[in-house]
């Protein structure tokens, strides 16, 4: 018996991706919790009191409705229903643009009253430019799937390219759920 | 997972999912402006938000049900 043939025989093929996919997402998550704990450690449970909490919640529920959005794509292409497919893939897209925007806007903002050079500053610039650096890799993967819709790729029966990079866009609002606490509520 | 009605399902499991999300968002917004200490409080709701999306959005039930969902 072949290694092949061994493997077809235990696992599918798409077990085997969904496996890998969820030992990146691991690994990637490592990065996440030595800056939750680096946050912890520098600063304790204290916060700048001048953050933006109105920022900070309505760019919250933007990555909220951007998941629901980007499942719902799942769920279509599932069903072999491009049209609604496409349509839910480019608002996660458009929403995910409007998420970056609203960090751009704290980040003009932030710059005035706690600059990287402080303690604070620098946690927050690191732990929301990371954040920010990965929903930009979403979005470039989110614009190839849409690119690919386009040209047809996708059907019922073979989706595993939009299924990984829709969980890789929930690992992205995964992280922020503890990030926004993090840097915006905690006291 | 192709049928109409298991459509309809996932639908509602999303929606629910997401309103849940919500709640909790705001939850934890109020419990920053009202209860002190609210650290243990925040935990606490960050990990059932987590929990939820890896669960329900990202469907990690698939990982060791692998002859039910693999194709």
């Amino acid at each position: 018996m072949t290694t092949n043939t061994l493997h077809s025989s235990r696992f599918s093929q798409l077990y085997i991706n969904r496996l890998g996919l969820w030992l990146f997402i691991l690994s990637e998550s490592v990065i996440f919790v030595a800056l939750l704990f680096t946050r912890f450690y520098l600063l304790g449970v204290e916060r700048a009191p001048e953050i933006n909490q109105t920022i900070g919640l309505i760019i919250t529920g933007l990555l909220l409705v951007s998941s629901l959005t980007a499942y719902r794509a799942e769920v279509h292409i599932a069903q072999g229903n491009r049209k609604a497919f496409m349509n839910n893939i480019l608002a996660t897209i458009l929403l995910g643009i409007v998420f970056l925007i609203g960090v751009g806007i704290e980040w003009s903002e932030a710059f005035d009253h706690f600059p990287p050079g402080t303690l604070f500053g620098t946690v927050f610039f690191t732990m929301t430019g990371m954040h920010a650096f990965h929903v930009l890799t979403g979005l470039l993967l989110l614009g190839l799937l849409y690119l690919r819709g386009t040209q047809g790729a996708y059907s019922k029966n073979d989706y595993w390219g939009a299924e990984a990079t829709i969980k890789y866009w929930h690992f992205v609002d995964i992280v922020w759920v503890f990030f926004y606490p993090a840097l915006y509520l905690l006291s | 997972m192709n049928k109409p009605s298991d459509k309809k399902a996932r639908m509602r499991i999303g929606w629910v999912t997401f309103i849940a999300l919500g709640v909790l968002t705001i939850v934890e917004f109020f419990i920053s402006l009202y209860i002190r200490p609210s650290t243990p409080y925040l935990i606490v709701t960050a990990v059932i938000k987590g929990w939820l999306i890896i669960s329900y959005f990202m469907h990690i039930a698939q990982v060791w049900r692998r002859d039910k969902d693999s194709k």
